[in-house]
Parts: C-alpha cells; structure tokens; sequence
C-alpha cells in the first residue's frame, strides 16, 4: 500500500532569468515500511522534491501543479496549520548537515524533549523517553549524553541525536536529505546500518535522497532516478543495479568508482547539467547522451514498462 | 563557554571590573539614598546658601542652601530609573521589530526598515526635545521620547542578526520538526542573538541617562525640586564663579555613572564572544 504518492509535482521557481521548472511532472510512491532513494546530480530537484513534501519550498519557489498524497490526503490542499501537526508529526526530515541542524543553545535533550511537549507527553516521561531514544540510536552513555550541547559531540553523534529527534514523535515518514555527506565513510556506513534498523523498529518508511549509487545499493528497496528536474527510470533497486536502462542512469553507474576493477581514470559522463530555465527540448538528456537520436530533440519520452515495477522515459529504453 | 570559565576571563578583564565596581557603587548609592544623605533633597534654607563644601555640606550647597551632595545621592535614583525604564522601552520595542523584520522579510521588512531609517535620520536629541515640548516637561514624557528616538539601533542589528541566523540549517530542521514561527523565533532566534543584544542594552543604558541629564539640563525633564543632574547642572550655572561646586559635582556624577555603564557593556562583549563587534 502507498504511504505516499507523489502525482505528476510541478516546481517552478521565479527568478530574474525567468520561471525555472526546477521539478517538472514527477511521480513516484513510497510504500509503507519502504526506503525509497531518489537519485541525481547537485540541482536536479532532488532536495526540491523533499521540501516540497512538507510544503517547506524556499521562496520564490511554488508548487504549480500536481498532487502529494499522504495516506490519500492531498497535502497540497491542507491548510498551513494542519501543516504543523503534520511536519514532524507525520513527515520528519533530516538533513544534509548535522553540524548545523541543531539548536547551538539547547541540551540535545532538551531538543528532543521539545518535540515531545508538542505531543503533550508529561515532562518527566518526556525525558525517559529522550533518553531510550537516544539508546535507540546508539548513543552510548544516553542518561549522560541527553545533557550535551550539540558543539560537545561530533558529527555522526550529531546525526544521531537529529536522527532521534524525528523519530521520537514517530513519523510514519522520514525523509533523509543526504543523510551522510558530511559524515566521514565509517559512520555513513553506521548511519545508513542505523536507519535500516529503526525502520524496522519503528516502523517507519525512509526516503532518502542522495547522489550517491553506493548509498542506494546499500540502503534502499526502490529507486527514483532525477535527471535535470525530470523522473527517468524508476524501479526496484535490484531490477535497476541488473538492468540499468536510462542511458543516464547507465553512465552514473560506469562512473561509481569500483574497489574491484582496475578501470583506471574514472569514467565521467561529459557535459553540464542544463540551466533550468532554457531546458533542452524534447529528452532533457539528448545534448549528453551517447545514443540520441532524431526523435530525442524533438518529443519528451514517457515512461515505458521495462519488465515488472520498472519503469524508464527514454525513446530508445528498449534495448 | 562555562559560568566558570566567563567568571575566570572577567575577573582578568580590567575594563569590565572598573565598570562593575563603578556601576554597584551606583546601585547601592540609588538603593540606600535615604540612609547615605545626610540631609534632604528639598529642603531649603536660605541661610546657608552658596556654602563652600565643608564637612556638613560635602559637595557644598546652592543658591537655596539645599545640600548638594544629598541632591546628587537622591538624583542617582532619578538616573538609574529613568536609564532603566528607557532602555527596557526601547529594546522590547526594538528587538520585536527586528525579529519580525528579519525573520518574515518581504514587504513587512522593507515597511519596519523603512521606519527604522527615518528615525536614523532624525537628530535624536532634537527629535526627543521636539517630543517633550509637545507633551509637556515631565519625567514619564521624558522617558517616551528617548524610548521613541533610540529603539532603531536595536531594531537595526537584531534585524542583521536574525537573517543571519534564520538561515541556519537548524531553524530549517525546525520547521521540518513542526515549530510554529513564534517557537522558531522565541526558542531558536532570539536566545542565539542574546549576547549581541545584552551588550547593546548596557551600551544604551548610559547613552539613555545622557539624554535624560541633557533634557534635565534644557528644564525638560523632572521638575524641581526633584534632583535631576542635568538640572542642578543647569541650575548651578548661573553661579559657575563664585559657586563651581554646584555644577561640577552632579557633573562629575553624571561622567563616572556613564563611564561605568560604558566599561560594563564593552566588557560583556568582549567577555560573551570575541569574535562579535557590535
């Protein structure tokens, strides 16, 4: 069952150059108890998409058509204050950078235990309940811990405590912007271990966005390929390792650096991600793809069924 | 920073001690008035006008024979309370709009912004004397037109500083969290610039108390016989050559209760963050 869908989402950004279509017409669901990973490049409408799920779309960005079902309701029809008891409550978020996500000011605890509050939950309880969140996230030494402040802990203690502080309302929905950048590889490894424990624990379903195809592998049930604002391949993340069928996603997957090929120089793909608001015609991908054709310049793709729960929007995806 | 360590870096802070002593010398002498002055403020006897400072008469008397020095003790009182009340005034009203301003952007900043530099444009001094005439000489108009003609600093860097910080990831993971604005701004704004704004108000303390002395001086404040130190500044000045002493005492008062409050405030700035100038 769909815990989530996200219908035919369009954000455009009004800027000086003009309206840039930072997300055009993308769709895709998250099933409950799922980690689904949106994958792309830096300004691919990725982190846009993610926002635009709490209604949280820095100005001058705006939602201009489509529809976010959060357990069949719209979230795009609900009001700004049902939005509140929605953020955090329903939809909780973390976010690329851990150093700075939490309040310089306030114990980690006390942080936490906000949120609780919001809740009504009893202070006292509140407290209890902070410190098994933090035993939860492995936090060694919790009943010690909940009274740090954040610049006392390190990065991946950081996200950590973030990664508590929105679970410990428990949101049926957690959407993880780039969780481990800015973590060093041992703790991303932990981290992404972590998530895919509390997901079961509490039952929660993760979206995470990255760029990175080694965090998809590791972490993920489905995957959401972004290419320059547009969905191109969606599918399940083992149909899509075996079968990659985007020419784009082909490429990011030749440029993975592998442990166990001596491939030399790092494959790159050439070119640059297009300026949004003069988007190529047709395939928003031609101008870089090794097998456009006529027909790519001219016609956007739709998505075409590859085999079972995979789909690809490409005018050659058949072979 | 610990409680203990900011205890260890003030006691090694020459400037903020200087103003601490200075400024609890004030505040015991505003708070024991009655107990330190050895006669009253009002009463006149024009027996012993114009008497040089003795041991009865410390700072010596004026031209009704009233004690200067008990003057200048009770006039503490009027100094530090108006000084207070101006500077809570003006920084509620300040801070408020330079949270709103900063935090919401847009047409409400640019209309707060607006306001902000009109009262920046305006000679305080003359603006505040302006608002007085209007109102009419007294303490309470007093304190209203300095509140009106000094907020905008406040407004100005709260302002700076909350668009500073609302662009925090932490306030993003605030909203994501399901704070509501007024949270984000009461829980995650304002204690972030506390330290900026507590140097500020004790910045503004002794800039409010020169304006209070100053429309003492110009008849504008409290009404005699209430002992204002810019009145009996202003009061003794018709008799500077054969009578200094009235003048040069409250004067003297007014540099060394300035002079405190000034030391404290550059003290807790460069105590509370180093790397903050105001």
């Amino acid at each position: 069952m769909n815990l989530l869908s996200v219908d035919d989402l369009a954000i455009t950004f009004e800027t000086q150059e003009g309206s840039v279509k930072a997300v055009d017409k993308v769709s895709f669901d998250v099933k409950k108890g799922e980690i689904f990973a949106l994958v792309g490049e830096s300004g691919c409408g990725k982190s846009t998409t993610a926002l635009s799920l709490m209604r949280l779309i820095p100005e001058p960005g705006k939602i201009t058509s489509g529809k976010i079902l959060f357990e069949g309701k719209d979230l795009l029809n609900v009001s700004e204050n049902e939005m509140y008891s929605i953020r955090g409550k329903q939809i909780g978020m973390i976010f690329q950078n851990p150093l700075d996500s939490l309040n310089p000011v306030y114990t980690v605890g006390q942080q936490v235990v906000e949120g609780l509050l919001i809740d009504n939950m009893p202070k006292q309880e509140a407290w209890q309940r902070a410190i098994d969140i933090f035993d939860d996230v492995k936090i060694s030494d919790s009943t010690q811990r909940v009274n740090s402040f954040p610049h006392e802990l390190s990065g991946g203690m950081r996200q950590r405590v973030m990664i508590g502080m929105m679970l410990s309302r428990n949101p049926k929905l957690l959407i993880a912007d780039e969780p481990t950048t800015a973590l060093d590889v041992t703790i991303q490894a932990q981290i992404l271990e972590l998530l895919k424990e509390l997901r079961e624990k509490y039952n929660t379903s993760i979206l995470v966005i990255t760029h990175d195809f080694g965090i998809v592998a590791e972490i993920a049930d489905r995957v959401g390929v972004m290419y320059a604002g547009k969905m191109v391949e969606v599918g399940d993340v083992y149909k899509i390792f075996e079968n990659p069928s985007h020419p784009y996603t082909k490429l990011l997957m030749k440029a993975l650096p592998r442990i166990t090929k001596n491939q030399g120089r790092l494959e790159t793909i050439p070119g640059n991600v297009p300026n949004l608001a003069k988007p190529p015609t047709g395939c928003r991908f031609h101008p870089r793809c090794p097998f456009a054709i006529d027909v790519c310049s001219k016609s956007q793709p739709e998505f075409i069924e590859i085999e079972e729960g995979h789909l690809c929007a490409c005018h050659r995806g058949e072979f | 920073m610990s409680i203990k360590k900011l205890y260890k870096e003030a006691l090694r802070n020459k400037m903020f001690m200087v103003g601490l002593v200075l400024f609890l010398l004030i505040v015991i002498i505003a708070v024991f008035a009655g107990s330190i002055a050895p006669h009253s403020y009002k009463e006149t006897d024009v027996t012993k006008a114009l008497l040089a400072p003795s041991s009865e008469f410390p700072f010596g008397t004026d031209q009704y024979g009233r004690c200067i020095f008990s003057r200048v003790i009770f006039g503490s009182r009027i100094a530090l309370a108006v000084g207070l009340v101006v500077v809570a005034v003006e920084s509620v009203i300040g801070v408020a709009l330079g949270l709103i301003a900063g935090y919401y952007g847009g047409k409400i900043d640019r209309i707060i912004l607006f306001i902000t530099d009109l009262t920046w444009a305006m000679p305080p001094l003359i603006m505040a004397l302006a608002i007085v005439t209007m109102l009419g000489p007294s303490l309470n108009n007093v304190v209203i037109a300095i509140a009106v003609v000094s907020w905008a600093q406040f407004t100005r860097i709260v302002r700076t500083k909350t668009q500073a910080i609302k662009n925090m990831p932490f306030i993003e993971a605030a909203r994501a969290f399901g704070e509501s604005d007024f949270n984000i701004i009461t829980r995650y704004i304002l204690p972030n610039i506390l330290s900026p704004i507590i140097v500020l108000t004790t910045l503004a303390l002794p800039s409010a108390i020169l304006s209070t002395t100053s429309l003492g001086f110009l008849g504008l404040g409290a009404q005699p016989p209430a002992p204002d130190w810019g009145k009996i500044l202003s009061e003794g000045i018709d008799y500077i050559e054969i009578a200094p002493w009235i003048s040069i005492f409250p004067g003297i008062s007014i540099v060394l209760t300035v002079l405190g409050f000034n030391l404290i405030g550059e003290g807790l700035r460069d105590l509370l963050d180093p790397r903050l100038k105001v």
